[in-house]
């Protein structure tokens, strides 16, 4: 049995320890929002943040999360936050996939940095891919986000 | 006109059947009542409580069909944008049948009318429940913002309230779609129905579907293309806790090309159980005949075929050979492009519940309509038997125009017989892909004394795509005849050599064109180069003065203009500043390409110093006919100049041995933010023509624009693909 705090709640489940922690949140918790790209931390489409920072969820073992805080994007429930706005205005998504990885790492920085440069928009951006190339809309979302 | 519109679209009185899956949720609608929606033809069904249900007919891959193809019913109805609420529409033949797909660019080319004439439909049919309800002139009545009104006097009525008398009238016969003038919601910018459900993570994606009961099941297949299995042992991997089973599936279709490679499958209670399932079984296998293949031997197949004189003629115009043999200054190079895959975000993926006599399924096919046929030969089931859902897509690029996830689904299911959904991993989707032909391309041009060109020959050997469609060409799918320069130089000739070959190819956004676009318009510059002409001069030149018109497909009537492909060019030249000067290591480069009716010139400024590339800018100019909207048309063009990067700077599928060599993003890298270009500026070409395709076009530019733009900054000439690290020698 082990005890998860995921998006400020408790949770008791009987799972494997080796179980990567994407998984869990997808198949035990019902918690969808945290998508499979890889399944090598090369993707960031299962992003979610482990006291407030952006880890890939499909390569960490749900064990070795512990008593720390897990956030997943059904946790962000400032619908007003400047990101979430901004990227409604931008219209950023096409088909949506990464999309929620990408929020996550995006709300990670400015968590961090609140004024981020561009080149500190590529650092914390590139972990996250997007085949549908909404790059462009994503960096003019969290510019206007921060300024 | 009018009339054929009204024959064609007369089954919208009809109140059909509506079938859609609900994956969007929803829309909030505070301050609502619950109402009662009523049906009034396939795509539209209308609540009293002032929401319009439109339902999208088209699989959503990220194209933005769930916008852009609602606007246009919502259009002729005269509802709010906010009022309405999206429904994806299940496989269903009333959506013009075959065309329910997201393919080719059509969507609005195919939907364009009947969309908006199902929108015109009910609106007339709901004015004539509202001049029977008052007893007015129906031309003195209309719709505005969902509500019916009239100049007679001051009564007012909701077009719920009149839905379901709607129903009961026939359409008339005179109903005109609206004018350019006229519209509202056409060219405007709307908000994305599905945003909050998206960037909340609510969103249902077929890997999100969830049924009671439902079981988890994978393939583990073989290293070479076409393996199969001598024996296996599964014992260890029934041991694992929460795997259920694990079965052979056998090979489908030829065993050395086979559609769906054989393997073992597992199946268990979550993906993890059956991911280590896979890993745990013991399987011998039959590599077969594709265990020799290489990618290494096809470059030397094909280098030693564009050599010899043996391809089969495409096009032939004028004396080629005679002019370029008498020719000492004649140029000549050769390009090559690689085997590439589609790597969508989401793997592919099929959730499937099978009983004795009925199925319901949750596609993530980009042609859902031909895959409710399929399975009502392969299940034995009669249509009506089979609910086809489709999820929302997370990427398609051609990967999905495949059925061979959801035989390998329907196989399984067929066997387990409990819901189960089934998945390929990336590594599976990378290693059995159909991947983007291979191709070698010797060019060979002479110029007159002017500069201008007289002679082009094009000889292209690679692993044709249709190849092993007994009733085609193998050029067929690989060379546009018709496509420029085509009919601008006098003497012109294609010629094709196939490269014999088993490895598994398909078709990957703006098929064949994507090859082509990279390797004329490189060429293109070249000869600029050599005439000392500007390339943008240089292409102007040789589309001549005069509009000029050529047949492109005789089957779909379609031609190539002269002056739209010159349009696009000029736009994106002034756009761009071209000819502006700029400092040493920084150049543009000029493309313009043809693709789906739809005219593209990309203009990229890229900077490169000690062999690193930045790329600084894209200018984009579009001539797409007449554009529905314009925000979605612009993010198209966006994402396609993303995805052309890619494959331009990363992508390249290596084979060894009959085995792929790339597995996962580790090793088959694609573009990321910080390679993407800071600025990327959209223009379209004003026009009222009917619009054209929009999600394919801009891309098979994307590769020449750039490597021509390498070029500029630093003199290295790019002619084979991807450019990897061939700027740091």
């Amino acid at each position: 049995m082990l005890t998860l705090t995921i998006n400020d709640k408790e949770y008791t489940i009987d799972v494997e320890p080796d179980k990567p922690l994407l998984w869990v949140l997808r198949e035990e918790l019902g918690l969808t929002g945290a998508k499979y790209g890889c399944g090598i931390g090369q993707c960031g489409a299962c992003t979610v943040h482990v006291d407030d920072v952006s880890i890939r969820s499909c390569s960490i073992p749900v064990s070795r999360i512990g008593g720390k805080k897990v956030t997943t994007i059904e946790g962000l429930t400032d619908t007003n936050h400047p990101i979430l706005t901004a990227w409604e205005e931008e219209n950023v998504p096409q088909c949506g996939y990464c999309q929620t990885g990408q929020i996550m790492s995006a709300f990670a920085l400015v968590k961090q940095n609140r004024h981020p440069s561009d080149d500190d928009i590529d650092n914390a951006m590139s972990g996250n891919i997007c085949r549908c190339g909404t790059y462009y809309r994503i960096r003019k979302a969290i510019r206007k986000a921060t300024n | 006109m009018q009339r054929r519109n009204f024959i064609k679209v007369s089954g919208l009185a009809a109140g059909g059947l509506l079938l859609s899956f609900n994956i969007s949720c929803k829309k909030k609608s505070p301050g609502r009542k619950a109402g009662t929606y009523q049906n009034v033809n396939v795509y539209l069904s209308i609540n009293t409580n002032g929401l319009v249900q439109i339902t999208n007919p088209v699989p959503e891959i990220g194209q933005g069909v769930r916008t852009s193809l609602p606007m246009l019913l919502a259009e002729e109805l005269g509802v709010d944008w906010k009022d309405v609420v999206v429904e994806q529409g299940d496989a269903n033949a009333q959506f013009e049948g075959r065309n329910q797909r997201a393919a080719g660019s059509n969507s609005v080319r195919v939907f364009w009318e009947p969309m908006r004439m199902a929108g015109a439909v009910a609106k007339d049919l709901i004015l004539q429940a509202a001049v029977q309800k008052w007893g007015i002139t129906k031309s003195r009545c209309d719709i505005k913002n969902g509500v019916v009104f009239n100049t007679e006097n001051k009564l007012r009525l909701p077009i719920g309230d009149l839905a379901a008398a709607a129903v009961t009238f026939k359409p008339s016969d005179d109903i005109v779609l609206k004018k350019k003038a006229d519209f509202d919601i056409i060219g405007s910018k709307v908000s994305n129905p599905d945003i909050q459900n998206i960037i909340s993570g609510k969103v249902k994606f077929g890997q999100d579907v969830r049924i009671p009961g439902m079981l988890y099941a994978s393939i583990e297949k073989g290293s070479t293309y076409g393996a199969t299995v001598a024996s296996f042992d599964a014992a260890e991997a029934l041991a694992i806790k929460g795997v259920k089973r694990a079965f052979l599936v056998p090979f489908h279709g030829n065993q050395d090309r086979p559609y769906c490679q054989e393997g073992v499958a597992v199946v268990g209670e979550s993906v993890w159980a059956v991911l280590k399932g896979r890993q745990a079984l013991k399987i011998e296998w039959n590599l077969g005949t594709n265990a020799n293949e290489s990618t290494s031997n096809l470059h030397e197949i094909c280098s030693k075929l564009i050599e010899s004189d043996s391809g089969l003629e495409v096009r032939d115009d004028g004396d080629v050979y005679e002019i370029l043999e008498n020719d000492e200054n004649r140029l000549e190079a050769i390009y090559h492009v690689p085997f590439i895959g589609h790597v969508c975000m989401e793997t592919v993926n099929c959730t499937i519940d099978l009983k004795d006599d009925s199925c319901e399924i949750w596609s993530t096919s980009q042609m859902p309509f031909a895959e409710l046929n399929f399975l009502t030969r392969f299940l034995e089931l009669p249509t009506e038997k089979i609910s086809l859902h489709v999820a929302r897509i997370g990427g398609g690029f051609g990967r999905r125009l495949g059925l061979d996830f959801t035989i390998e689904a329907a196989k399984i299911a067929k066997e387990v017989k409990q819901p189960i959904q089934f998945f390929w991993t990336r590594e599976d989707d990378l290693k059995f892909d159909g991947y983007r032909p291979f191709s070698y391309h010797k060019m060979s041009a002479s110029i007159d004394e002017s500069g201008k060109p007289i002679a082009w020959l094009h000889r292209q050997a690679g692993t044709s795509r249709y190849a092993f469609r007994s009733n085609e060409q193998p050029y067929g799918s690989e060379f546009f005849p018709n496509h420029f320069p085509a009919n601008l130089i006098p003497n012109f000739r294609q010629e094709y050599s196939l490269a014999v070959s088993n490895l598994k190819r398909s078709l990957i956004r703006a098929p064949g064109n994507n090859t082509l676009a990279f390797v004329v318009e490189s060429f293109m510059d070249e000869l600029a180069i050599k005439s000392k002409k500007d390339p943008l001069e240089f292409r102007l030149e040789v589309l001549g003065e005069k509009e000029r018109k050529f047949e492109f497909d005789e089957e779909d009537e379609v031609v190539i203009s002269t002056s739209r492909m010159k349009a696009v060019l000029e736009l994106a030249a002034e756009k761009s500043s071209w000819g502006q000067s700029l400092p040493s290591g920084r150049g543009m480069g000029i493309a313009g390409y043809f693709t789906f009716d739809t005219y593209i010139a990309h203009v990229a400024e890229v900077s490169v110093d000690a062999g690193k590339l930045k790329i600084h800018k894209f200018t984009t100019a579009v001539d797409c006919g007449e554009v529905l909207h314009p925000d979605g048309a612009i993010a198209q063009v966006e994402g396609a100049i993303i995805d052309g990067i890619s494959a331009t700077k990363h992508q390249e599928v290596h084979v060894e041995n009959g085995q792929t060599m790339q597995t996962n993003f580790h090793n088959y890298p694609v573009l990321r933010m910080g390679e993407s270009p800071k600025e990327i500026e959209v223009h379209f070409v004003a026009s009222n023509g009917p619009p054209t395709g929009i999600g394919e076009p801009p891309y098979p530019p994307v590769a020449p624009a750039l490597c021509n733009a390498i070029f500029a900054a630093c003199g290295k000439r790019i002619r084979k693909l991807p450019i990897a690290n061939q700027l740091e020698a």
